[in-house]
């Protein structure tokens, strides 16, 4: 499995953001990313520019829109010909999917506790869902110093909460990135896996749909389980008959984008093995990153490994990866 | 130049979260769409009401900062300001959106080039519309005018 960097929610003047295309591109390059999505608002008139730009800085883009609803506002990604949210209410959001997976987008809520009017204009998810299984990702981390924000914290139990449901969503993170960083700031960044190391807007895809993600501040968190003979990695379900025998495997790659969050000051301290209900099922020494490992004893419906340390001396998550889920008998993975 | 669509339209804080469509009709085929867009006011100059709308807003989202209402904290968070969005769709569907604060806008759409925000597309005769999203207004008042001109294909 590869990893690359993804920022996943991008502005340019075709809607509210400063950047022209050709600076959303340098300045993804230059943020050590190697990959983005763009999702300007209401629109995918970038797109064609943005394509070019992206490929001058040999970056991978999946063109997408976000859904700037009056009830809340919706990540499209891989879909660029459904734009019409017109006549969306907060009872109707989910009729409107099916012709949006269709048309080949992945879909989930951007910044869903984020507060509205008068704050944010339409930020907050007002929608009412009667089934998230429509739902593919969920932006748990958004903006700046994402692990601080009490709105993040909720989007974190929410999807948590989602999880426990037996509802399999991939988490994301979005800078929701609309002009030039802030200094002295700390930003997320989304991980997508590939399993056969390609990275093209289809692989990108691919890890929104199977949950191959992880979102971090810091280093890369790396997270599978081990049956002995197969390695089970975020986003894959583990048989009932495999999940009797399991060992946790944990690392972080220190080196990948070291440069933007090295003068962070984010000091990793211990990972936490964490399931349903958001309960800690074991914590491992950090340890510079180096694998560690520990028998998990029962494989619960989903399990997720976070990183938990400091971050300029204060004590927050640093970063998390998507479940492995424990097969149900009776229902399809996805 | 004639000139398609020329309305005013008079916003309350209760059209909030909804959308007005004005449709104009293209008789004939033409070279260039030119829109413009303006609304005002922008931004809630009553302080009182700006508090108000904050301490308010803060109780529905939970927004933890704000729940004491302490005026250095509601500072932060000013200016508050309308938004008003526009849209187009064209006989075939769907030709753009300029989502952004400005108050004063002006767009141009040929069949090569566009303003950001909207696409290129041949201006083929039919009904198209304008989406006027009323994102938010919270001063008791907010005027909008919508103007559509066009350039018909072949005049200089």
């Amino acid at each position: 499995m590869k990893w690359f960097a993804a920022e996943m929610h991008c502005h340019t003047i075709h809607s509210d953001g400063s950047f022209t295309p050709a600076e959303l591109a340098t300045h993804a390059r230059q943020f050590g990313l190697d990959a983005f999505c763009m999702t300007d608002h209401n629109t995918m008139s970038a797109t064609p520019e943005i394509r070019a730009e992206a490929a001058k800085n040999n970056l991978c883009v999946l063109p997408g829109t976000e859904w700037t609803t009056y009830f809340g506002h919706m990540l499209v990604q891989g879909c660029i010909s459904c734009l019409d949210w017109e006549g969306t209410s907060p009872d109707t959001l989910e009729d409107f999917i099916p012709q949006i997976h269709s048309a080949g987008g992945a879909v989930g809520p951007a910044h869903p506790f984020r507060p509205g009017n008068p704050y944010g204009t339409g930020c907050h998810w007002e929608y009412h869902i009667r089934n998230w299984d429509h739902f593919d990702f969920y932006e748990v981390l958004s903006g700046e110093n994402p692990t601080r924000h009490y709105y993040n914290l909720r989007a974190l139990s929410h999807w948590t909460g989602l999880l426990d449901q037996g509802c399999r969503i991939a988490p994301t993170s979005g800078i929701d990135w609309h002009r030039s960083l802030k200094e002295n700031t700390v930003y997320a960044t989304t991980w997508l896996g590939s399993p056969d190391g390609s990275l093209t807007p289809g692989t990108m895809w691919q890890a929104l749909l199977h949950g191959r993600t992880a979102v971090s501040t810091g280093p890369l968190p790396l997270f599978s389980l081990w049956d002995g003979t197969q390695e089970y990695f975020p986003g894959d379900s583990v048989s009932s008959e495999a999940a009797k025998q399991l060992d946790i495997r944990v690392s972080a790659d220190m080196n990948r984008r070291l440069e933007q969050w090295g003068c962070w000051d984010i000091i990793p301290e211990q990972w936490r093995i964490v399931g349903p209900g958001g309960d800690t099922l074991c914590c491992l020494s950090f340890n510079a990153g180096k694998e560690q490992t520990a028998p998990l004893s029962a494989m619960p419906l989903w399990c997720r490994a976070e990183l938990h340390g400091t971050i300029r001396g204060e004590h927050l998550l640093i970063g998390l990866t998507a479940p492995v889920y424990r097969s149900h008998p009776l229902t399809l993975d996805k | 130049m004639s000139i398609l669509l020329d309305q005013e339209l008079l916003l309350r804080p209760q059209d909030t979260a909804t959308t007005i469509w004005l449709p104009f009709q293209l008789e004939q085929a033409a070279e260039q769409l030119e829109i413009h867009f303006t609304y005002s006011p922008k931004t809630v100059e009553d302080r009182d009401l700006a508090r108000h709308l904050l301490i308010e807003g803060a109780k529905k989202y939970g927004v933890p900062e704000v729940a004491d209402g302490k005026d250095d904290v509601l500072e932060e968070f000013l200016p508050i300001t309308n938004l008003v969005t526009i849209g187009l769709r064209s006989p075939d569907g769907f030709a753009g959106c300029a989502h952004r604060p400005a108050p004063d806008q002006l767009h141009r759409i040929t069949e090569d080039s566009a303003s950001p925000g909207f696409l290129p597309c041949p201006l083929k005769a039919g009904e198209w519309r304008i989406a006027v999203q009323v994102h938010s207004v919270f001063t008791p008042e907010c005027h909008c005018q919508i103007r559509v001109e066009t350039k018909e294909r072949g005049i200089a």
